[in-house]
């Protein structure tokens, strides 16, 4: 029972210290002391990167966007309140620049995609998926890359972002809704029609129950 | 909800592939450093993009533009008719400067008779320019439609060696 009960503490402990590093580091960054602002783009800069990549399925143009990204957010420390975490700040940053970046590139789209890492040959999700539910049970995974990217990239921007932020990487509704300054139902109702639509584009690769 | 999150199961299965998409080995290691450098370098402003943050409705019209290629390419494609059409009807022989001379003069009363006159001596000039040509190769002087490059008879108070007095009576 003491282990359950300390192990919370713990947690809150650690968050609550790197709250208070986080702000400690904006501090000293909005100083100008550029090593602070080199320790927050070291935090955040997979995420950032991730996102811009999973919302433009292109590596070059996922690396313009988050060093744009970061750069903005610098620029722009000193209105930067303190209401959200930064982390949710330089999101929201991010995600409005790449879905700018979508907008005007609507009839632009080429892929270029990254290489799958080792592990996803060993991934429970789509090893079933691939040996025993697809149809297609000779499809390749990075034939399935491809189809799963250009399906992304049929979904609106701010589809496609919801699905992103919270399917891809795991972000909670209500942070999203932060993040894309809607409320929480608009989220779902996003996420549930953007799933929809990949649904019936990805329907020759999904198990059909 | 959970009923609809069952629904997606299959298509959250094939979303966990996204997450092992990677950049390539070693991107990261420079990652800050790059953004870094272009803070301190400030070059990602460029001179372009200092102008545009001082018209930014300009840079919004051209961002829209670039969002629609169509529209873009229907206009040229107009401007491109409008200026061959303008080239054609130039060129055609029935719009000689006269005629877009007396189109273009002023219809004031008081000056359309000496307006006139003038016209009617330019015509009198590129006639007596097409049949005398070799005359005036002998002499030197150039007869020309355009008023506007007549040689001046006295410049600065003395008379213009270069001017000859021309007479259209044939004498």
């Amino acid at each position: 029972m003491g282990m359950i009960m300390a192990e919370p503490a713990t947690n809150t402990s650690t968050e609550a210290s790197n709250v208070s590093d986080e702000m400690s580091l904006v501090s000293r960054a909005r100083r100008g002391e550029m090593d602070a602002y080199d320790e927050l783009v070291r935090r955040y800069q997979e995420r950032i990167y991730a996102t811009m990549y999973h919302m433009t399925s292109n590596h070059e143009d996922a690396n313009d966007l988050a060093q744009e990204s970061f750069i903005k957010a610098f620029q722009a420390l000193k209105s930067f309140k303190g209401d959200s975490s930064f982390y949710t700040w330089l999101y929201r940053i991010a995600v409005n620049k790449a879905i700018n970046f979508i907008k005007q590139r609507r009839n632009r789209v080429s892929m270029s995609l990254n290489d799958l890492d080792t592990n996803a040959e060993h991934d429970p999700d789509l090893v079933a998926l691939i040996s025993h539910k697809t149809p297609h049970r000779a499809a390749t995974l990075a034939e399935l890359q491809e189809k799963l990217n250009a399906a992304i990239l049929k979904l609106s921007e701010q589809h496609r972002a919801v699905v992103v932020l919270h399917d891809v990487q795991g972000v909670p509704h209500e942070e999203i809704a932060d993040i894309m300054g809607c409320n929480v139902g608009t989220v779902r109702s996003r996420l549930f029609y953007a799933r929809q639509q990949l649904q019936g584009l990805l329907a020759e690769y999904l198990d059909k129950k | 909800m959970n009923e609809n999150e069952n629904n997606f199961e299959s298509l959250r299965q094939l979303l966990a592939l996204k997450k092992h998409e990677v950049p390539p080995p070693g991107y990261f290691n420079r990652f800050s450093h790059r953004v870094i450098n272009e803070i301190e370098s400030g070059e990602r402003l460029t001179d372009s993009e200092r102008f545009f943050a001082t018209v930014p409705w300009l840079f919004r019209l051209l961002s829209s533009m670039q969002a629609r290629p169509a529209l873009v390419g229907t206009a040229a494609t107009g401007i491109f008719v409008l200026m061959a059409i303008g080239l054609i009807v130039a060129d055609r022989p029935d719009s000689s400067p006269e005629v877009a001379a007396s189109a273009m003069a002023p219809v004031d009363p008081a000056n359309s008779l000496s307006m006139s006159q003038t016209f009617a001596s330019s015509d009198l000039m590129t006639a007596s320019a097409s049949s005398n040509s070799a005359e005036t190769a002998s002499t030197g002087l150039a007869i020309s439609t355009n008023l506007s490059l007549q040689p001046v008879a006295s410049m600065f108070g003395h008379p213009n060696s270069l001017v000859q007095p021309a007479s259209f009576n044939g004498n």
